[in-house]
C-alpha cells in the first residue's frame, strides 16, 4: 500500500497521544501484537465503530462461546472474531493455563489475551473464521472449555469466598464447580429465551454482585444475631466499640459496659458493624441461603435488583431450585425477556404459583423442555413439598 | 474428558491456602496494595494488588512475564479480579515487597485498597465491540494518566471506585487529560 487512508494517518497522532501517560497503556500493549491497531486509530479519527457483528459459524462441540466480528473497513485492517474461555472458580488462573493461552494466542489469535473480560471469562481476540475450529479443538484437547456466549447460563460469576475471605458463609468455589457439574448442558447449549447469569456471593457485602446484576444470585447468610467474640472486642477501643454501636442502622447492637449485645431479629445483615470490629464480630454460626431472582441492568424494562425468592438451609436445595426456575422460565417466558422483565409482566405471586405446580408432561406448555423429565413415586410427593416450603408455604 | 470451566478449584489455587480456606480469621491493609490475612491457626499471608490496562487486554509477551512471575512469587498461581485487578498471594512480606517492585518495574501500579481509588475498568470501545456509540478505554486511559496517583500514593476521603467531587476538581486544575 502505497499511501495510507486519511483517517489512518489522523488516528496514528490520536494513538500516539494516547501512549502518553504513567497508567498502564492498552495501546502500547495493543502494539506489541498483530491487533490491526490502524483500525482502532482509524475509528477514533472517525467517531464511529467499524466493528460490526459477523453473523455465526458452526463449530462441533461449540455451540456457544465464539462472537463473530467483521470490520466494515476490511482495507484497513483484518477482522477480530473472539473466543471466550471459561476460566476455574473463585478467577483462579495457574501459570500454565496463562502460558497455554499465550501459546493458542500467538499460534491462532494475534498474540492478545484479554484477562479478564468483565463477565470474568478470558477472551482471545483475533481469531480468523478458518482457524476457529482447529483453534477450539486445541483449547479442549488441553482440557479448557470456551463458553458464555447466546441463550445460556453466562459464566458463572464468584466473588473470592472462603478460599480468601473471613466473612465466607459459602464455600463460593465449591458451589460453582457443582453448579457445573450440574448444569453443564444448560451452559454450554442455548436452550432459554434470553440469557440467564447466575452469580454467587459468600456474604451479604455482595462482592460478586448477586443481588443487582444477577438472574438468579446465590448468597450466603446467617439467621439471627452475629457472633461476638468478647476476646478479640477487648482490643477495640472506647471510640472504636461507640462507632460500631453507632452505625448500626437498625439501632439493634446495645452496649453493657465493654460488652455489646445484638438484637438478632432487628439485623438486617448490612455487615458494617462486622466490617469495622476487625474480627471481633463475625457472621452468625448457622447459616442460611438466599436465592434472589430477577436481578439485570440492561434489558426491555430497565435494570431491577434481584427480589429475594426462598431461604435455605443447604446450598445443595439452591442447586435444585435453579432447575425449576429455569423450567419456568423457559415456559413462560416470551423470546428475548429477561426473568426479571418476565416477573414484571406476570408478577411475583404468580410466578410463586408456577414454581409449586407438579412438574409433569402433562402440564407443560411446550413438550420439548419437559418430555424427558422422569418423576418416580418418591420424588412426585417430595418435589412440590420442597419447592413449596422453600417459597414460604406451608 | 471434562466439560465446563476446569474444576476443581482446589488444583488452582496456591497450594500454600489449601488448608485455611474457610479458615481464616482476621484480615488487615499493610499498605494501599499489599493485604496481610490471618487464619484460626496463625498462618499468614500476604496479597499483593495490581491494576491493570485499561480494558484488560495484555499483549502475550506481557502476560508471559505476569505468568512468570506468579510461579516464581505466588506458588504458580493468581486470580484476576472482577474489577479487572490482578491478585497474587505470597507467603511472607519480603516476597510481597519484591513482588511490588518487579510488578512496577513491568508498568503496573501496587495499590486500589483502603481509602484509594480502587479500580479503573472499561468495556471494550471501538476495540473489539459492535454496537460502541463512543470509546471507553481511551476515555479511562487519560483518566488513569490524571488520576492514578491516587491509587496507590494519594489518598481519597472514602473507599471509591468511583470519584470523588474534590478529585476531579483538584485534577481539572492540574492536568487536563488529552482527549482527542
Amino acid at each position: 500500500m502505497s499511501n495510507p487512508p486519511e483517517e489512518v494517518v489522523k488516528g496514528r497522532k490520536i494513538l500516539d497521544d494516547l501512549k502518553k501517560g504513567d497508567w498502564p497503556n492498552f495501546v502500547k500493549e495493543a502494539q506489541k501484537t498483530r491487533y490491526p491497531v490502524d483500525l482502532y486509530g482509524a475509528s477514533l479519527a472517525l467517531k464511529r465503530d467499524l466493528f460490526t457483528t459477523g453473523g455465526y459459524v458452526s463449530v462441533p462441540g461449540a455451540p456457544t462461546g465464539i462472537l463473530m466480528r467483521v470490520t466494515s473497513r476490511p482495507d484497513i485492517g483484518e477482522s477480530a472474531n473472539i473466543v471466550r474461555v471459561l476460566i476455574p472458580s473463585g478467577n483462579f488462573v495457574t501459570s500454565e493455563m496463562l502460558d497455554k493461552l499465550c501459546d493458542l494466542a500467538d499460534k491462532y489469535g494475534v498474540g492478545m489475551v484479554h484477562a479478564i473480560s468483565t463477565g470474568e471469562d478470558i477472551e482471545i481476540p483475533g481469531i480468523p473464521k478458518e482457524k476457529i475450529r482447529d483453534f477450539i479443538a486445541e483449547l479442549r484437547q488441553n482440557g479448557y472449555e470456551c463458553g458464555s456466549t447466546g441463550d445460556a447460563f453466562r459464566a458463572v460469576t464468584t466473588c473470592v469466598g472462603s478460599a480468601l475471605c473471613e466473612y465466607s458463609n459459602l464455600n463460593t468455589e465449591e458451589f460453582r464447580d457443582k453448579f457445573y457439574d450440574m448444569y453443564n448442558d444448560f451452559a454450554k447449549y442455548p436452550t432459554f429465551p434470553h440469557k440467564v447469569k447466575v452469580k454467587v456471593s459468600g456474604c451479604p457485602i455482595d462482592c460478586g454482585r448477586a443481588t443487582q446484576k444477577a438472574d438468579i444470585g446465590i448468597v450466603g447468610s446467617w439467621k439471627g444475631a452475629p457472633e461476638v467474640d468478647e476476646k478479640l472486642l477487648k482490643n477495640l477501643n472506647n471510640e472504636e466499640i461507640d462507632g460500631i454501636v453507632n452505625s448500626c442502622p437498625t439501632g439493634a447492637i446495645k452496649r453493657n459496659g465493654s460488652s455489646i449485645s445484638i438484637k438478632g431479629e432487628d439485623c438486617t445483615q448490612c455487615m458494617i458493624c462486622v466490617r469495622k470490629s476487625k474480627g471481633a464480630i463475625m457472621p452468625g454460626k448457622e447459616k442460611q441461603f438466599l436465592i434472589y431472582v430477577g436481578g439485570k441492568l440492561r434489558g426491555k424494562k430497565g435494570p431491577l435488583t434481584g427480589k429475594l425468592f426462598a431461604r435455605l438451609n443447604s446450598p445443595e436445595e439452591a442447586l435444585d431450585i435453579i432447575n425449576r426456575i429455569v423450567e419456568v422460565y423457559i415456559e413462560q417466558a416470551a423470546r428475548k425477556e429477561r426473568i426479571g422483565d418476565m416477573l414484571l409482566r406476570v408478577g411475583m405471586k404468580s410466578f410463586m404459583d408456577m414454581m409449586k405446580e407438579v412438574p409433569s408432561s402433562m402440564n407443560s406448555k411446550d413438550l420439548r423442555t419437559n418430555v424427558f423429565y422422569a418423576v418416580n413415586e418418591k420424588d412426585r410427593e417430595e418435589i412440590p413439598r420442597k419447592v413449596s416450603k422453600a417459597v414460604g408455604g406451608d | 474428558m471434562q466439560e465446563g470451566p476446569p474444576r476443581p478449584y482446589t488444583n488452582f489455587i496456591p497450594s500454600f491456602i489449601k488448608d485455611s480456606v474457610g479458615k481464616w480469621r482476621t484480615h488487615k491493609i499493610v499498605e494501599p496494595g499489599i493485604v496481610e490475612h490471618v487464619d484460626i491457626n496463625g498462618n499468614k499471608i500476604y496479597t499483593v494488588r495490581a491494576g491493570s490496562t485499561p480494558n484488560g487486554r495484555y499483549s502475550t509477551e506481557t502476560m508471559r512475564k505476569i505468568s512468570a512471575l506468579a510461579r516464581k512469587y505466588s506458588g504458580g498461581s493468581m486470580r484476576f479480579t472482577g474489577a479487572v485487578n490482578m491478585e497474587f498471594i505470597v507467603k511472607d512480606m519480603k516476597d510481597a515487597i519484591a513482588l511490588k517492585t518487579e510488578l512496577e518495574d513491568l508498568g503496573f501500579p501496587v495499590g486500589g485498597w483502603d481509602g484509594h481509588l480502587w479500580s479503573l475498568t472499561s468495556c471494550a470501545g471501538y476495540f473489539h465491540c459492535a454496537l460502541a456509540a463512543t470509546d471507553a478505554p481511551s476515555i479511562i486511559q487519560n483518566i488513569g494518566n490524571a488520576l492514578g496517583k491516587y491509587f496507590n500514593k494519594e489518598e481519597l476521603r472514602q473507599n471509591s471506585q468511583l470519584l470523588h467531587p474534590d478529585v476531579l476538581a483538584r485534577a481539572e486544575t492540574a492536568s487536563s487529560p488529552t482527549f482527542p
